[in-house]
C-alpha cells in the first residue's frame, strides 16, 4: 500500500516536469510571449528609470514681477533665485509674465507689491503674491515650497533684526522670533527623488503584468488552436489531476520569472541608484509567493481569455488601475471602502506595497507581515480558483 | 459625381459589415464603452476627495505638557492630516511608518514647555516620508502650519503680555506672507490635474489597441480580400469604413468625458469650451492613425498587438503631468514627443487651460495633425498584406 503511494507520487512528480519542460518548450517557440516575458521583462524596467533618470525637478523658470524694485524687495528676489527649485526670469510687468506663463515659458509668477519695503519698514504686514499653474504636480510643489521657504525665512530676519531694533540680544531675538524651532526630517527617500518614489513600486507592477500578458496569451492561443477551445493536448493529466497540470505550468514561469525578478528587484535599483535596503533573502522570501500568488491568479483568468489577442485587448489598460490601486499614488487612507476590498484581489496591490516598505523603507521583514500573509492566502485561494477554472474550461 | 457616390457606398458597406462583426463578439464592446465607463467612474470615485483628507500620521508625546496638548489639539483641526495613534518611542513610531500605518510623525521632546518657557528654544522634532509622495508631501506641509502656528502661539503670548495690539501682533510675527494662487486649480485638487489626463491617456491606449486588433484580426482571420471587395477595391475606403463606427464611438465617449469634467463637474479652465472638444478630437484621430501605423508596420496582430501595448501604455507616462519632461534626459525629451497624449497635455494646458489663443499652442496643434500623416506611410504595405496575406497568422 504505502508502495503503491510512493509510486503514485513519483508519476505526479515526473508528470509535473514534463509539463513544465513542455510550457518552458513552448514559450521559447513562441515569438510574442517571448517579446512580453523576456524581452519587456529586461527593457521596461531600465525603460521606466530612465525615464525617470532627472530625479528632481529642479531650477523651474519662474517669473518675476518686482513692482517694488528696492534692496529690499531684491532680497527677497535673491533668496528665491538661489534657492535649488526655482530659477527667476525678469518680467517688465505683470502683462508680460501672464503671455509668457500661457506659453508655458514660466510655470510660475512672483508679485512683489510696491508698497513691499515701506510696509515692513513702518512695522506692517506685506503680502507677496504667487501664481502658479498647476497642470504639472512636481513643479507645483516644488515652487510652491521654496516661496514659502524664503517668506519664512526672510520674515524670521526681518523679525529679528526688529527685535535687536529694539535693544534685545542675538539669543533673546532668537527667542522672541521663534521660541520653539522645528527640525522637518525625511525618514525614506530623503533626496526626495522622483524616480526613488516611482520606480521601486512600478517594477513590481511590470513583473504582475507581463506575467499576467504571457500566461493570457498562451493559454489563448491554445483555446484558440484547439477545436473545443479546450486547453487540453496529450500531455495532459486526467480531468481528475488538474491540479498537477497547474502546478506544472505555473513552475515554468515561476522558474523563468525567478531569474528575471532577481534582475528587476535586485539589479536595476543598483544600476539606477534607487533604494535597495531589502536583503537578498528577504527579497526572495517576499518574491515565492508574489509570484505564485501571480501565477494562479493569471491562471484563474484563462477561463475568460478564448483567444490569444483578448488578454491584452482586455487587460492592458488595467495597468492604470493597478498602479492607483497598489496606494503608490493615492493614499490608501483616502480610498473609499469599495476600492480599498477591491483592490485586496489583486496580487500586485499586496506585492507593491510589500516591496515599497522592504526596500525604500528599510522596513524589516517582521514588519510586513500583513502583505506577506495576505499573499499566502492569495496563492491558495487562486490556485483552487485556477483548478476550477481548468476543470470547468475542460469540461 | 458619380465616383463619389461610389466612393460613400463602398464606405457605408464596410461600415454595415464592421457593425455586424462589432455585435458578434462581446470584445468590441469592451474595448470601447465598458473600459472607458469604467476608467471614467473609478478615477472619478477614488480621488472624490480631490485632496487626500485626513492623511494619518502619529505623535510621540514625551513632555506630555500644556503646550504639546494644545499643538496636539491643532493638528486634529487641520484637514490635512489626522492624529490616529500615540506612540511611546521614535523606534515604535519609525516601525509604524515601516508598516505604512501613518505618513508621518511629530516628537515632542521631554521638557518641552518648560523649555520654550525659559527661553532655552527646545526643538520640535517632525519626520515624515518621500517614499509616498502625495501623502507625504501633505504630512510635511501641514506639520509645517502646525509648527508655525504653535511659534505664533507662544510669542502671541509674550507679545500680548507686552500690551502689543493685534494687528501689530501679526506683522511682528510675520512680516511678510504669501498669497497662493493655484492657476485653474483653486482647491489644489490632485484629483482635476490626474485625472485631466488619465482618462484621456486610456482613450488614447484603448484607441490605438482597437485600431490595431480589429484590422490585425481579419488579417489572422485571413478576411481582408472580402473586407477590400466590400470596399470597391480601395483600401482608403476600407480602412475609412472600418474604423468609423469605432471613432464615433470614441469621439461620443471623448465629448461626453469632456462635458462631464468641465461643464457637470466645473474643472476650470480659462480658455472657451470648444478648444477642449477640437484637442479630443485630435486625440481620438491621431490614435487611430497611430494604431493604423502599427498594423502597417507589423501585419502581424501578435507583434502589432504587443508593440502598441507597450508603446501606448508608456505614453501616460510621458505625458509629462506628473514628472515634468522637461526634466528628463534630452533624448527622453525627444521621444515623448511622439505620443499623441503628449501633445494632448501641451494643448489642454496652453490653450484650453491657460487661454493662450492659437498663437502658443499651433506647434502642437500642427504635431497632432502630423500623426494623421502616418498611415500614409505603410498603407502600400499594408494594402499588400491584405491582398497576399503573405504574413504570418500565428
Amino acid at each position: 500500500m504505502r508502495d503503491f503511494k510512493f509510486r503514485n507520487i513519483k508519476t505526479a512528480l515526473s508528470q509535473m516536469l514534463m509539463i513544465t519542460w513542455n510550457e518552458i518548450r513552448c514559450i521559447f517557440k513562441d515569438s510574442g510571449v517571448l517579446l512580453i516575458l523576456i524581452i519587456a521583462g529586461i527593457g521596461y524596467p531600465l525603460l521606466y528609470s530612465v525615464v525617470y533618470l532627472g530625479e528632481s525637478v529642479d531650477q523651474i523658470p519662474v517669473g518675476i514681477v518686482d513692482e517694488c524694485g528696492d534692496s529690499q524687495s531684491r532680497s527677497f528676489t535673491r533668496k528665491l533665485d538661489a534657492t535649488r527649485e526655482i530659477e527667476l526670469v525678469d518680467c517688465v510687468n505683470m502683462d508680460e509674465a501672464i503671455q509668457m506663463m500661457k506659453g508655458r515659458r514660466i510655470h510660475g509668477i512672483v508679485v512683489i507689491p510696491k508698497d513691499f519695503t515701506q510696509r515692513i519698514g513702518s512695522g506692517r504686514q506685506t503680502t507677496v503674491s504667487l501664481y502658479i499653474n498647476m497642470a504639472t504636480f512636481f513643479i507645483y510643489k516644488n515652487i510652491a515650497l521654496a516661496c514659502n521657504y524664503v517668506m519664512l525665512d526672510e520674515g524670521k530676519n526681518i523679525a529679528i533684526q526688529r527685535c535687536s531694533a529694539q535693544g534685545l540680544t542675538e539669543h533673546e531675538s532668537l527667542v522672541a522670533v521663534e521660541p520653539v524651532p522645528n527640525r522637518m526630517t525625511i525618514l525614506f527617500n530623503p533626496g526626495n527623488g522622483f524616480a526613488s518614489f516611482f520606480v521601486p513600486g512600478v517594477i513590481v507592477l511590470i513583473i504582475h503584468q507581463l506575467i499576467f500578458l504571457a500566461i493570457g496569451m498562451m493559454t489563448g492561443t491554445r483555446r484558440e488552436e484547439n477545436e473545443n477551445r479546450k486547453l487540453s493536448t496529450e500531455e495532459d493529466p486526467s480531468k481528475k489531476k488538474v491540479y498537477r497540470y497547474i502546478i506544472g505550468q505555473g513552475a515554468a514561469y515561476f522558474f523563468i520569472y525567478a531569474i528575471i525578478g532577481t534582475y528587476i528587484l535586485m539589479f536595476v535599483p543598483r544600476i539606477f541608484g534607487l533604494p535597495h535596503y531589502a536583503s537578498a533573502w528577504d527579497v526572495y522570501r517576499f518574491l515565492l509567493p508574489f509570484l505564485l500568488a501571480v501565477i494562479f491568479f493569471s491562471q484563474t483568468w484563462a477561463i475568460f481569455i478564448r483567444n490569444r489577442e483578448t488578454g491584452m485587448v482586455m487587460f492592458l489598460f488595467f495597468s492604470i488601475i493597478l498602479l492607483f490601486l497598489s496606494g503608490l499614488t493615492w493614499p490608501v487612507s483616502s480610498f473609499p471602502a469599495f476600492w480599498k476590498y477591491f483592490s485586496y484581489i489583486f496580487p500586485a496591490t499586496f506585492g507593491v506595497q510589500g516591496f515599497v516598505k522592504l526596500n525604500c523603507c528599510g522596513a524589516d521583514f517582521a514588519l510586513i507581515s500583513k502583505e506577506f500573509i495576505a499573499l499566502w492566502i492569495q496563492v491558495i485561494v487562486y490556485f483552487v480558483t485556477a483548478c476550477l477554472s481548468y476543470r470547468y474550461i475542460n469540461k | 459625381m458619380s465616383n463619389r457616390t461610389n466612393m460613400f457606398n463602398c464606405i457605408l458597406k464596410v461600415f454595415r459589415r464592421e457593425e455586424k462583426i462589432m455585435r458578434s463578439r462581446p470584445i468590441y464592446l469592451y474595448g470601447t464603452i465598458l473600459v472607458l465607463a469604467f476608467s471614467a467612474v473609478f478615477l472619478l470615485t477614488l480621488m472624490y476627495q480631490g485632496l487626500p483628507q485626513k492623511v494619518p500620521v502619529g505623535v510621540v508625546d514625551m513632555d506630555n505638557s500644556y503646550l504639546s496638548r494644545s499643538a496636539i489639539k491643532q493638528i486634529n483641526a487641520l484637514q490635512g492630516i489626522e492624529i490616529v495613534n500615540r506612540y511611546s518611542s521614535f523606534r515604535e513610531a519609525k516601525e509604524a511608518m515601516q508598516k505604512g500605518e501613518i505618513y508621518g510623525f511629530i516628537e515632542f521632546p521631554e521638557g518641552l514647555y518648560k523649555d520654550a518657557v525659559n527661553g532655552l528654544r527646545p526643538e520640535l522634532q517632525c519626520y515624515y516620508t518621500e517614499a509616498y509622495m502625495v501623502p507625504g508631501t501633505l504630512a510635511y506641509r501641514n506639520f509645517f502650519t502646525m509648527a508655525n502656528v504653535l511659534n505664533a502661539g507662544v510669542r502671541r503670548e509674550t507679545l500680548r503680555a507686552k500690551g502689543t495690539d493685534e494687528a501689530l501682533i501679526m506683522a511682528q510675527l510675520q512680516p511678510i506672507t504669501i498669497d497662493t494662487h493655484s492657476i485653474c486649480n483653486p482647491y489644489s485638487s490632485y484629483a482635476i490635474y490626474l485625472i485631466s489626463i488619465l482618462w484621456p491617456g486610456i482613450l488614447s491606449l484603448c484607441i490605438i489597441v482597437m485600431t490595431v486588433f480589429t484590422i490585425g484580426y481579419e488579417l489572422k482571420m485571413k478576411t481582408t480580400p472580402e473586407l477590400l471587395e466590400t470596399a470597391g477595391g480601395s483600401i482608403i475606403n476600407a480602412l475609412v469604413g472600418k474604423l468609423l463606427p469605432y471613432c464615433l464611438i470614441y469621439l461620443v465617449l471623448g465629448f461626453s468625458f469632456e462635458v462631464l469634467a468641465y461643464k457637470i463637474i466645473g474643472y476650470p479652465i480659462m480658455g472657451p469650451f470648444w478648444t477642449m472638444l477640437i484637442t479630443v478630437t485630435l486625440l481620438v484621430l491621431s490614435s487611430h492613425a497611430v494604431g493604423i501605423f502599427f498594423i502597417g508596420l507589423f501585419p502581424v496582430l501578435r507583434d502589432a498587438l504587443s508593440a502598441a501595448s507597450l508603446y501606448s501604455v508608456l505614453g501616460i507616462s510621458m505625458s509629462g503631468m506628473t514628472f515634468p519632461v522637461e526634466m528628463m534626459i534630452p533624448p527622453m525629451q525627444g521621444f515623448a514627443q511622439i505620443f499623441p497624449i503628449r501633445q494632448y497635455y501641451l494643448v489642454y494646458v496652453k490653450w484650453a487651460m491657460l487661454d493662450s489663443g492659437v498663437g502658443e499652442c499651433w506647434v502642437n496643434l500642427l504635431g497632432m495633425c502630423i500623426f494623421l500623416l502616418l498611415p500614409f506611410l505603410v498603407l502600400n504595405r499594408l494594402q499588400n498584406a491584405m491582398i497576399k496575406l503573405n504574413y504570418p497568422t500565428k
